[in-house]
């Protein structure tokens, strides 16, 4: 498939620090790309990099082959950006907000404001579209800011935390937009809430201290993990004694204790007999097991060292 | 252009009673303030022109610098600062230079109106002072004084990253050129050595080069072009300051 979004070798310092380590990959035309990672792993930076707000200190980001750098005009022109704070002039309405913006590019008013009442009725606006921005709700300002960001029709859309300050019915609404434009157009977003990340993507990258840590689709990185259950017993008394006991079972991985719960992954279903076996003098509560999720696959243990480590 | 002119047209509309009565306030207060008590005091300029007369120019482009004022702050300093609506401005595919032409024109627009109405209270107030042939020109250098303060304002509001130290720096670049350029009192009122300064900085050429045309009726190109010069190095600095403090 042909590559919308190319980074070849990016890197980004603030001071001394590295935000980004030569990150070299592709994004395919019209995919879903989710980015996830802890705070300050560098997703935002990354976002930016793409959207051409900032320049890499080193190596080059392609936006349709064109370099962001050099071909600054062409590049802009097809590429919009959301961030995750909200960033409306207040002192204009929704509409103008957006009607504003789309004009820098160039597009005429009608063609705009065609796209405002697709986009809007889409995002369930109305009649707040004419309300001053400084004077409605973070959760629609950031509708109208996805409104706005696609008013001039980009072939890519960047958003950091595209439902942030959002109620439910509106992330709803956002995410079967966003399910629209799959095909059409090329989205790369980051988000916190994993729930929406596992139902709209095409592909996961985790990012984690400026480096892509983990990157396929949602069923390749559990794939991974596929062996792996979670497990959590609920005793009536969780004594240190009884804990280490359970710990030194070899084939527990990463045993936690919360309370009198036992928590512990294990490869099979055997495991979890083998921990029956070492604590048969104990009392049981409660007992569950879980196939392995995103957040699982997310944990920091996890993600740097694998569920081997 | 024409976005910024229709934002600019906008942000008028939404606050269309404020505006309407800024505009007619800010000339009427700043005319009272600066004339009444001067006149008594300067009755007439050096070359024999009644207070009022000779003072007109120098008020109205102290009342452009003073109206043009916020509205590059609130553009430059307050949105950007905030991370507001100056960011998605950068992104478009517009040179940075046209970003500072279209906020600092489309505001030039609103001082202009305001600028026409002040003349008007002008001549209600002082009937005598205001010479219809003479408004052009003193619209024209209100707009040039216009064009260079913005820009300087423009410079001091990228520069600065506190509110504290930008109005320090505002307040102190008011005053300076309300005194230091000629606008309200003659170079000659000065000692020497500080009235040749003054009169080579290049907003004071500007209110040098207007009152040359209204009252010896000579076209001073020096002092015309000069301020025009530096308006234009100005602009290439700011585009230059705005696409590194964007990080672009």
């Amino acid at each position: 498939m042909e590559a919308s979004i190319t980074l070849k070798k990016v890197g980004k310092l603030v001071g001394d620090k590295t935000i980004l380590a030569g990150l070299t990959f592709g994004i395919e035309k019209g995919t879903i790309v989710a980015i996830v990672g802890d705070n300050d792993a560098g997703k935002s930076t990354m976002l930016r990099l793409i959207a051409g707000l900032e320049n890499p200190n080193y190596g080059a980001v392609f936006l349709h082959g064109l370099d962001t750098e050099k071909r600054r005009i062409e590049t802009r022109q097809t590429v919009a950006f959301i961030p995750h704070d909200i960033d409306l002039d207040p002192w204009l309405t929704l509409e103008q907000n957006i009607q504003f913006d789309a004009r820098l590019y160039g597009e005429h008013r009608n063609k705009i404001q065609a796209r405002i009442d697709d986009y809007s009725h889409a995002l369930e606006l109305g009649s707040l579209l004419y309300s001053m921005a400084g004077r409605v709700p973070q959760g629609i300002q950031k509708k109208a800011m996805i409104i706005r960001a696609l008013a001039h029709d980009p072939s890519i859309l960047i958003m950091d935390e595209p439902t942030a300050f959002m109620d439910a019915k509106s992330r709803r609404l956002t995410w079967d937009l966003m399910r629209k434009l799959r095909g059409h157009k090329t989205i790369v977003y980051s988000s916190q809430f994993l729930p929406e990340i596992e139902a709209v993507n095409d592909r996961i990258m985790v990012i984690h201290n400026g480096s892509v840590l983990l990157d396929g689709s949602l069923d390749k990185l559990l794939e991974s993990t596929l062996e792996y259950h979670q497990f959590a017993i609920e005793f009536e008394d969780l004594n240190e004694n009884l804990f280490k006991i359970l710990c030194s079972v070899t084939t527990v991985v990463n045993p936690t204790k919360v309370g009198n719960a036992f928590h512990f992954y294990g490869r099979s279903r055997k495991v979890f007999f083998e921990v029956l076996n070492a604590c048969s003098d104990a009392i049981m509560k409660d007992l569950s097991i879980e196939k392995l999720s995103l957040q699982d696959l997310l944990d920091s243990t996890f993600a740097q060292k694998g569920l081997d480590g | 252009m024409s976005a910024f002119i229709i934002r600019r047209w906008w942000l008028i509309r939404n606050r269309l009673m404020s505006s309407i009565a800024l505009a007619f306030i800010i000339p009427f207060i700043l005319s009272i303030v600066t004339v009444f008590g001067t006149k008594n005091i300067i009755i007439q300029s050096i070359n024999g022109q009644p207070y009022e007369v000779w003072v007109l120019p120098g008020l109205m482009m102290f009342m452009s610098a003073v109206l043009i004022t916020p509205l590059i702050y609130r553009d430059f300093f307050d949105l950007r600062i905030h991370n507001k609506a100056l960011i998605p401005m950068t992104l478009a595919p517009i040179r940075k230079s046209t970003i500072i032409l279209g906020i600092l024109f489309s505001a030039l627009l609103e001082v202009i109106v305001i600028i026409i109405i002040g003349l008007g209270i002008y001549s209600i107030i002082f009937p005598q002072a205001v010479a219809i042939e003479q408004v052009g020109f003193i619209i024209m250098y209100s707009i040039i004084f216009a064009l260079l303060y913005g820009n300087i304002i423009i410079l001091l509001s990228l520069f600065t990253e506190r509110i504290s130290i930008f109005m320090s720096a505002l307040l102190t670049t008011l005053i300076s050129i309300m005194f230091a350029c000629g606008l309200f009192i003659e170079f000659p009122f000065f000692p020497n050595s500080m009235s040749s300064v003054f009169q080579y900085f290049p907003l004071s050429m500007v209110s040098v080069a207007c009152r040359s045309i209204l009252f010896i009726g000579s076209f001073d190109t020096f002092n015309t072009l000069t301020p025009l010069a530096v308006t234009i190095i100005l602009i290439v600095i700011n585009s230059f300051l705005l696409k590194q403090k964007m990080k672009q």
